[in-house]
């Protein structure tokens, strides 16, 4: 018999507008030991089917289902106390994705530890604390009795997930829900998360249901893959066949859209999912996807597509039969796509350089605190050739977004200058400057002004510097919005009436108004879905090639580095440790930290399992970092002179690495 | 594409027109609001009597409902013989006046120092931090008392005085709010742009305080219009003939048991007017406020 067993779950929220169907007749079983992964995008239901199994639900919300049973017991006949006393936190727990916000700040973690246990009433204090420090161990928090005593701020980010962790394995569990577990964490600790998360699962026996929007995450660490759109789990099976043959149109628009390595090359045109996911306000007709599918047809609006099997444990819903989708299938699986421009580098003249550029702020902690340096960025020297590509790497806390504020003449650096085609960026972000150099920022939703429409926000820059009569200004604002692919009737919409895609689009189309050379791209994508996300890279690439655009990327994803940049810089701690073409840092990274976040990024690789970057845990405070080599704690190959002399920079040609492994006469690994 | 033409020529401002059409609250207030405004405005010719004029043959006539009372005098008279609705007529000026006035001046100082305490912050925060902690430590009634006392009593010290003592709720919430809103990435892109500090302020963070600036301004309305009725009922506000709806009710205080009506009918407009102005500040709020647009 399966451990949990749902048939036919379907979750109605009464709304103002309407009954809202987050999730409309999901199926599946979970067997001991197995991991399930649910991917979708963001409002396609997913955390809500997990709420749902865990009957945390919205009070308003009415849950039904077939069948909803754990190791054989009705879970939907159970009140609220008896799931509490049970079901919850005992035989199932859930990790959320917050890990900031779900300790309660005013416990500690010994108490919130102990406290799961001891309302079950299964252990006494002595027999909770002691398994408290044996999990805190085991989930790789060092000095676990110590930190017992400690408070959730005192942690850092990946700690608090791993106290999570601890916390729902407290009463053993049989099953495990991660609702995106890794989601707000930097790609280095996410590996080693989900790497815990696997052993564990392992070790426990549990069975694991793993939501995420990371299709690399499902693909590694998952035994069976859910794809799930609009409510419905559009297509299942075992990962290695859904991720190699996809069935579904939208699990294969899905994979088309994200950069993967090997498969599309830097540069090409991503594929991508016309249209927005549906709203799940009121009834769906017929299949949700049909709006957006490439091969909908009549029929698909009619009826809802049949549940089709195809083979042990794989099934899919669409009106194409088997043969057919698996024909469609192997359009996208093979081979390298192709047709992109490549990512040739430009000139040589440096359209922005900066040389030796320092910037350190004072904090301050209270009143009577002393004050302490933290010294964002450190000594980074970097230039952009017209026409290239350069991306900045680093994980959050590396002084990457200082950099682009400083490199936007926003922050004047203590040390250290900013030249812009020569001319050195005289204090603050003059107006001459700003024509020549614009932003893109991470959130759009808080890029735009809520209070202003679409055309007032792209035409700002106009009115700022006065150019054009209001007739001018209005056609061009008309002819950016065209060239980013906004349409013209949402020209009086307000932001908060666009989806992130849409406002990221008029984000960048403030930003090209003015015709800049330079656009300084912070995170463009990471708040989007997959499926936006390669619309906004595509729209990127094309107005690169259109407006002869100079790239400066910052982000943490590499994919997206790889697809995009001509030139990486990596930054740790606020220090650049390695600069080269990306071609070459990708192919052979010489600097350990690059090696290891390459080798943290989960690419889509069915059942690859997730590599051990053997980094140190946690990334150092950086009021206080380490002497020597900023990286030396954590590097897997440190030397006793890493922690006593900060390494020099080693230039080879156009590349640069900043390691004590290298030499002048021996820049390259032999 | 003519930007005319699109969406049926749903321009922002129509849009809002219809949301107000269809916000009850803010039409009932508004209605209210209007009709008190019309009865002040008009007041020298809806009046039935000369609101000064003394007729000591007829002290404190009952309104017309009481047994005892006339068509003649419809709210009575007070303890001078003096029609009560004219006095509540002319008296709605005084009220509006003062509570707008006085609203108004506050609101300037209040978002002025606040605005610059949030966006600049180091030393002009302190400073204006400093004023706040003055103020706030200063007893307001007593305050106001001495300075009318000081300067001399008439509509427009009161209103000066009233408004000069309540800024604080501006302050402290345009102060936080200017503070998150300067570290959105919308401020730090019209920077980018090269927009003057008064640019920034005036396009960025202004129209994004409108909010709290209209639920607080329909809030200090209520407490300037209550403010100068305690003055008045102090002996310190309006003077004396005038009819303001505080003294009124100051006036009517000594035969209050006997003769309710002369504190509960000045009473029931002043809670009229406070409400309207709730109700229309609220529909306001809902009406402009991003997320309620569709």
């Amino acid at each position: 018999m399966a451990l949990l067993e749902i048939k036919d779950l379907r979750v109605e929220i009464p709304m103002p507008g309407g009954i809202l169907h987050p999730v409309r007749g999901v199926d599946f079983t979970l067997e001991r030991g197995q991991t399930l992964g649910i991917v979708g995008e963001s409002g396609s239901g997913k955390s809500l089917t997990a709420l749902a199994l865990m009957g945390l639900a919205p009070a308003q919300a009415r849950v039904r289902a077939g069948a909803l049973k754990l190791d054989g017991r009705d879970l939907l006949g159970l009140t609220q106390r008896e799931l509490a006393r049970d079901v919850r936190g005992s035989r199932m727990a859930m990790i959320f994705q917050e890990p900031m916000t779900s300790l309660n700040p005013v416990y500690t973690i010994g108490r919130q530890l102990t406290e799961t246990m001891l309302l079950h009433r299964s252990a006494t204090a002595a027999e909770a604390t002691a398994r408290a420090v044996r999990l805190l161990e085991r989930v790789g928090v060092t000095g676990a009795a110590g930190r017992l005593g400690q408070y959730p701020h005192q942690l850092s980010g990946g700690q608090r997930q791993r106290v999570m962790i601890a916390m729902a394995l407290m009463n053993d569990p049989e099953v495990l829900i991660a609702d995106e577990p890794t989601t707000a964490l930097d790609v280095t600790v996410q590996a080693q998360i989900l790497r815990l998360l696997a052993e564990l699962q392992q070790e426990f026996g549990m069975a694991l249901i793993l939501i995420t929007h990371n299709l690399g995450v499902v693909s590694r660490v998952a035994d069976r893959v859910a794809v799930m759109y609009a409510g419905e789990f559009v297509e299942t099976g075992t990962t290695a066949e859904v991720f190699e043959t996809p069935l579904h149109p939208y699990t294969r628009g899905l994979l088309a859209s994200i950069p993967q390595p090997g498969r599309v090359e830097p540069g090409a045109r991503l594929g991508a999912i016309p249209g927005i996911v549906p709203s799940l306000l009121g009834e769906i007709q017929g299949c949700a996807f049909a709006a957006r599918c490439s091969h909908a047809r009549d029929a698909c609006r009619l009826a809802l597509p049949p549940q089709r099997e195809a083979g042990a444990g794989r099934a899919y819903r669409c009106v194409m039969a088997e043969g057919e989708a698996r024909a469609a299938a192997s359009d996208v699986g093979g081979g390298l796509r192709s047709g992109g421009k490549g990512m040739a580098a430009g000139g040589s003249a440096p359209l922005l350089s900066a040389t030796g550029v320092h910037c350190h702020f004072n904090v301050k902690r209270g009143l009577f605190g002393k004050t302490q340096r933290l010294h964002a960025v450190n000594g980074v020297t970097l230039a952009i050739a017209r026409g290239e590509t350069l991306a900045v790497v680093g994980e959050s806390g590396c002084g990457k977004t200082t950099l682009a504020r400083i490199l936007l003449g926003l922050i004047v650096p203590q040390e250290g200058k900013v030249l812009l085609d020569g001319a050195p960026l005289a204090g603050g972000a003059t107006r001459a400057v700003a024509r020549r150099m614009q932003p893109i920022f991470q959130d759009p939703y808080s890029s735009l002004n809520p209070r202003r429409t679409l055309a007032e926000i792209i035409r700002r820059p106009l009115d700022v510097h006065g150019i054009g009569t209001p007739q001018e200004r209005r056609r061009k604002v008309d002819r950016m919005m065209a060239l980013v692919g906004l349409h013209g009737r949402l020209t009086h919409s307000y932001p908060n009436q666009l989806s992130g895609g849409q406002r990221q689009r008029a984000a960048i189309a403030r930003a090209i108004i003015m015709e800049p050379q330079l656009v300084i791209c912070d995170e463009p994508t990471s708040a989007l879905d997959v499926s936006v996300q390669s619309q906004i890279l595509n729209l990127l690439l094309d107005l690169r090639a259109e407006l002869n655009l100079t790239y400066l990327l910052i982000t943490h994803d590499l994919a997206v580095v790889q697809h995009m940049a001509t030139r990486v810089a990596v930054m740790y701690l606020g220090e650049i440790v390695e600069t080269g073409s990306a071609r070459e840092v990708f192919a052979a990274p010489r600097h350990p930290y690059t090696q290891a976040l390459l080798a943290s990024a989960p690419t889509v690789t069915p059942g690859a399992g997730i590599p051990d970057n053997r980094l140190g845990q946690s990334y150092p405070n950086p009021l206080e970092p380490p002497g020597g080599c900023r990286f030396h704690p954590r590097c897997p190959r440190a030397m006793p002179l890493c922690s006593v002399a900060p390494p020099p920079e080693i230039r080879d040609g156009d590349s640069c690495v900043r390691c004590h492994l290298y030499t002048e006469s021996q820049p390259r690994a032999a | 594409m003519p930007v005319e033409s699109s969406a049926a020529g749903i321009t922002p401002w129509r849009a809002a027109r219809r949301r107000m059409l269809r916000h009850q609250g803010f039409l009932i207030g508004v209605a209210l609001l209007l009709a008190i405004a019309a009865m002040a405005l008009a007041a020298p010719w809806l009046a039935p009597h000369d609101p000064y004029a003394q007729d000591l043959a007829n002290r404190l006539v009952p309104p017309a409902w009481d047994a005892k009372g006339s068509w003649e005098h419809v709210f009575g008279t007070d303890h001078l013989g003096r029609d009560y609705l004219s006095r509540l007529m002319y008296g709605a000026r005084i009220s509006l006046l003062v509570g707008l006035g006085a609203a108004s001046i506050g609101c300037v100082i209040g978002v002025t120092l606040g605005v610059a305490a949030g966006y600049f912050g180091g030393r002009i925060d302190q400073v204006v931090s400093y004023l706040l902690t003055c103020q706030l430590a200063l007893p307001g009634l007593l305050l106001a008392m001495s300075l009318v006392f000081l300067i001399g009593p008439s509509v427009a010290v009161v209103i000066g005085i009233i408004g000069v003592l309540h800024w604080t709720y501006f302050l402290v919430v345009t102060r936080t709010v200017t503070m998150q809103i300067r570290e959105l990435d919308y401020v730090t892109a019209a920077r980018a742009l090269g927009a003057t500090r008064w640019q920034v302020i005036s396009h960025e963070v202004l129209p994004n305080l409108a909010n709290q600036i209209i639920v607080i301004f329909t809030l200090e309305v209520g407490v300037a219009i209550i403010a100068e009725a305690s003055l008045s009922f102090l002996g310190v506000g309006v003077p004396a003939p005038n009819p303001s709806w505080g003294l009124l009710i100051a006036e009517g205080k000594n035969s209050m048991f006997f003769r309710p009506w002369l504190v509960v009918v000045p009473g029931l407009f002043l809670f009229a007017l406070v409400i309207a102005i709730n109700l229309m500040g609220d529909g306001l709020r809902d009406v402009t406020a991003p997320e309620n647009r569709n």
